[in-house]
């Protein structure tokens, strides 16, 4: 068995919610959200973050706007629409449950 | 980039150039792709702009080489995103669009290059090897390894996945289907050595011609067993290879049939740097699919085993239709060589009878009428010649590939040869007609009556020796001697009987067929065979009889039978024994009935009882120089009172005995005669 593969199969599983809530908190753009990501010690590629993005975008939870910048091209600032934020809800009531799950299992071993 | 301008160095461009097409490639399939290509794109360029921003005057390759590192390689996201719904390609570690490396390459089944499931040529692929070598080593395993070769391959089948993989480029053999004698395998294995073909025919040939070579005329029985084990190995061979092969039929093929210079040494070349780079990776991959294997193991083979068994079947037909018509073509080469087989016992035959003298003795003493030996060449050259023509036509064309009029000679040479049944069919009911009744001559010889009363016979003449005087006879043969005009033979039989009165007579009977008994009658009267008193107790009998060419070899037969008065004697002298009935064309014997004594010539009629062929010499049971008495039963009895038959009947096997048990006698007498004369000598001492 290869750990890495474990270990990233556990972190994709969260990356949709981790993504949601930074972008919850307000405004971002994406490398703005790999730093953050970075930050929580939660690391993502952008390779991976824009797909995701995007697929979040054509879903309809996320919603962007165009912001030109001095330095360089425009960028694409998220924020989280209400269907967004309806995903969010029900992804953070999800988390807590798994979350007590696996610290009762993990206590009791 | 994004509708800027940035300064940018080659290398960097070359790299950068790259991983865009490289991302392009992977979200080909995704939803959005063009956005996330964009957005993506806008990051690099922001990117740049920072460090040109910083100072940069370009960007380098270090500066993409870091780009590219923080939004992540292709392979990265591959990694972390594998799950289902994702509409990536599945894309392994070793970028299967991208050009494979040879130090990463897999073993996989090759579904592009397959003859059952592609194992030899993906084996093949993975060796840098033409897939043609592998199918052969294949083929011998699975030939001369009891089998295991099949085993390996099923094995690998059903374990090794399949791929697309890519053509073979090298040099590659092949079978020419522009010079193909048989299945063109010598030319193929020629043009890839690039030499003549002419040499590798020679080769697969070289055993069996010289295993028919090896006997003499009599090659079909005498074949050499070392001769014709490699026989049957090179044919063997040469079925693997054909089967096996692949035919050479585009100008594609043709030119990798021929490709560059290939030798021995380059191919090792190849295939050691090769491996020698893919073993340790090899081994690498090896351990960790066998884990993979092991986790999958229940999914795998249900569905392995489902499309195996597809696979399978599918495979099965090409192979049995590829297998058909090898089985198909080898059924008319057998045939063709059953042909030749013919074709050359005919020409042998033909050889003997045109050039040897062997025409002139058939024509001369058998054929008599110049009709008659019309019809027997007609049907030499009708039914021996056309065949062989025909045989040796049908081979030419063959191996020139001319496919055109062959309706036409068939036809042709049928009705030819039909002619040559008709021929010899009249020829034989002509000839045995001739061979019809047997008639015999009796004469009257007179001769003075010896007045010892014993009868010495002898033979003084030479015996007959053949004179060598036939160009295709050679040899040492002794009682018969033969030429164009005259024939002798020693074939002469000598029986003593019991007169009828108290004198002796020498009756000398002659016998011949014919077509007629007229004309038997005459042939037999002309046989010419005498004897004369060489004193009054010596009687001198003539070395063999003479047929002439004109009257014909007819089967003729010359019997001396010399009546011997009660109680009178006769002796033979070694001389008999040597020269007559030597070399006995037609030794008969027949049953003689004392009391049909007289009517001979009943008794010499052409029952087949009568004939009884009897190869065994001598024929006499007599011995030369025993002074032999005649007894009433017509016997012959010597000083000891034993009687010798002599007349040839089932006695014969009697007499025999007799003649043994008195060699022995013989024997036991002088041995015993050389003991006493030792011991009488030991005494002296």
């Amino acid at each position: 068995m290869n750990i890495d593969n474990t270990q990233s199969q556990m972190r994709k599983g969260i990356h949709e919610f981790c993504i949601l809530s930074i972008i919850r908190q307000g405004e971002a753009y994406p490398s703005d959200i790999v730093e953050k990501m970075r930050a929580a010690n939660l690391s993502i590629l952008e390779g991976t973050l824009y797909p995701l993005l995007t697929r979040l975008k054509n879903a309809g939870m996320l919603s962007y706007r165009w912001v030109e910048s001095n330095s360089g091209p425009p960028r694409k600032y998220f924020s989280l629409s209400t269907e967004g934020e309806t995903f969010y809800k029900e992804l953070f009531t999800t988390w807590q449950e798994l979350s007590t799950a696996v610290n009762l299992l993990t206590q009791a071993s | 980039m994004s509708g800027r301008v940035i300064a940018i160095e080659d290398s960097a461009y070359t790299s950068l150039k790259a991983y865009l097409e490289s991302l392009h490639q992977y979200f080909a399939q995704e939803e959005g792709h063009d956005e996330i290509l964009n957005d993506i794109e806008s990051r690099i360029a922001e990117l740049m702009d920072e460090r040109i921003h910083r100072g940069s005057q370009a960007i380098t390759a270090g500066d993409i080489e870091s780009i590219i590192a923080s939004i992540g390689r292709v392979e990265d996201f591959a990694a972390a995103d594998e799950e289902p719904g994702n509409t990536h390609k599945q894309w392994d570690n070793q970028g299967g669009a991208s050009t494979t490396s040879t130090k990463n390459k897999r073993f996989y089944r090759d579904v592009n290059d397959k003859i059952a499931g592609g194992v030899c040529s993906g084996l093949a692929a993975y060796l840098n090897l033409d897939p043609a070598l592998v199918r052969i080593v294949f083929a011998i395993l699975a030939l001369g390894g009891i089998g295991s070769g099949i085993l390996l391959y099923i094995i690998l089948w059903i374990f090794v996945p399949a791929a697309p993989l890519e053509r073979y480029k090298g040099r590659r053999l092949f079978r020419d289907a522009d010079d193909k004698w048989i299945g063109g395998v010598c030319s193929g294995i020629a043009r890839y050595f690039d030499k003549e073909p002419w040499i590798f025919r020679l080769i697969f040939a070289a055993p069996f011609l010289l295993s028919m070579f090896s006997g003499t005329i009599g090659f079909l029985i005498g074949t050499s067993f070392i001769f014709g084990s490699f026989t049957g190995t090179f044919i063997l061979i040469y079925l693997v290879l054909w089967i096996v092969l692949p035919i050479a039929t585009t100008d594609f093929e043709k030119m990798e049939m021929r490709g560059e210079k290939v030798d021995l040494r380059s191919i090792r070349n190849n295939v050691m740097a090769d491996i020698k780079d893919r073993t340790s990776s090899f081994g690498a991959e090896v351990s960790e699919s066998a884990s993979r294997i092991s986790g999958d193991a229940r999914n795998f083979i249900s569905t392995r085993g489902r499309s195996f068994a597809q696979e399978a079947r599918e495979a099965g037909k090409p192979i049995a239709a590829r297998g058909g018509h090898v089985i198909g073509s080898l059924l008319k080469y057998f045939l063709l060589f059953i042909g030749i087989m013919i074709a050359f016992s005919l020409f042998m035959v033909l050889i003997s009878y045109s050039f040897g003298g062997f025409s002139g003795i058939f024509n001369n003493f058998i054929l008599r009428s110049p009709g008659q030996r019309t019809l027997g060449w007609a049907t030499i050259i009708l039914f021996f010649g056309v065949p062989l023509i025909g045989l040796v036509t049908l081979m030419v064309r063959r191996a020139l590939r001319i496919r055109t009029g062959g309706k036409y000679f068939g036809m042709g040479y049928s009705i030819l040869w039909i002619g040559g049944w008709i021929c010899l069919v009249a020829l034989i009911a002509q000839v045995s007609q001739e061979f019809g009744p047997r008639e015999i001559v009796t004469q009257n010889m007179p001769i003075t009556q010896p007045v010892n009363g014993n009868l010495y016979i002898t033979v003084p003449d030479p015996g007959i020796e053949y004179s060598n005087s036939l160009p295709f006879l050679k040899g040492d043969i002794s009682g018969w001697d033969i030429n164009r005009d005259i024939m002798k033979s020693a074939g002469v039989m000598v029986l003593p009987s019991l007169s009828p009165d108290s004198q002796y007579h020498v009756i000398v009977k002659r016998s011949a067929m014919g077509s007629s008994a007229k004309e038997a009658t005459d042939r037999a009267s002309h046989i010419s065979y005498g004897l004369h008193n060489r004193s009054d107790s010596v009687l001198a009998l003539d070395n063999g009889y003479t047929i002439t060419a004109a009257e014909g070899y007819r089967v003729q037969q010359v019997v001396v039978e010399i009546q011997v008065p009660l109680g009178k004697h006769i002796t033979f002298d070694g001389s008999v024994y040597e020269k007559l009935e030597s070399f006995n064309l037609n030794p008969i014997h027949f049953n003689h009935n004392h009391k049909r004594r007289n009517q001979w010539a009943v008794g010499w009629s052409h029952h087949s009882d009568d004939w009884d062929m009897n190869w065994e010499t001598p024929v006499n049971s007599w011995k030369p120089g025993i002074v032999y008495t005649m007894t009433a039963g017509g016997e012959l009895m010597d000083a000891a009172a034993n009687t010798v038959s002599s007349h040839l009947n089932g006695n014969y096997h009697r007499d025999s005995t007799h003649r043994v048990m008195d060699s022995l006698e013989q024997s036991i007498d002088r041995i015993q005669e050389r003991k006493d004369r030792l011991e009488e000598s030991e005494e002296d001492d």
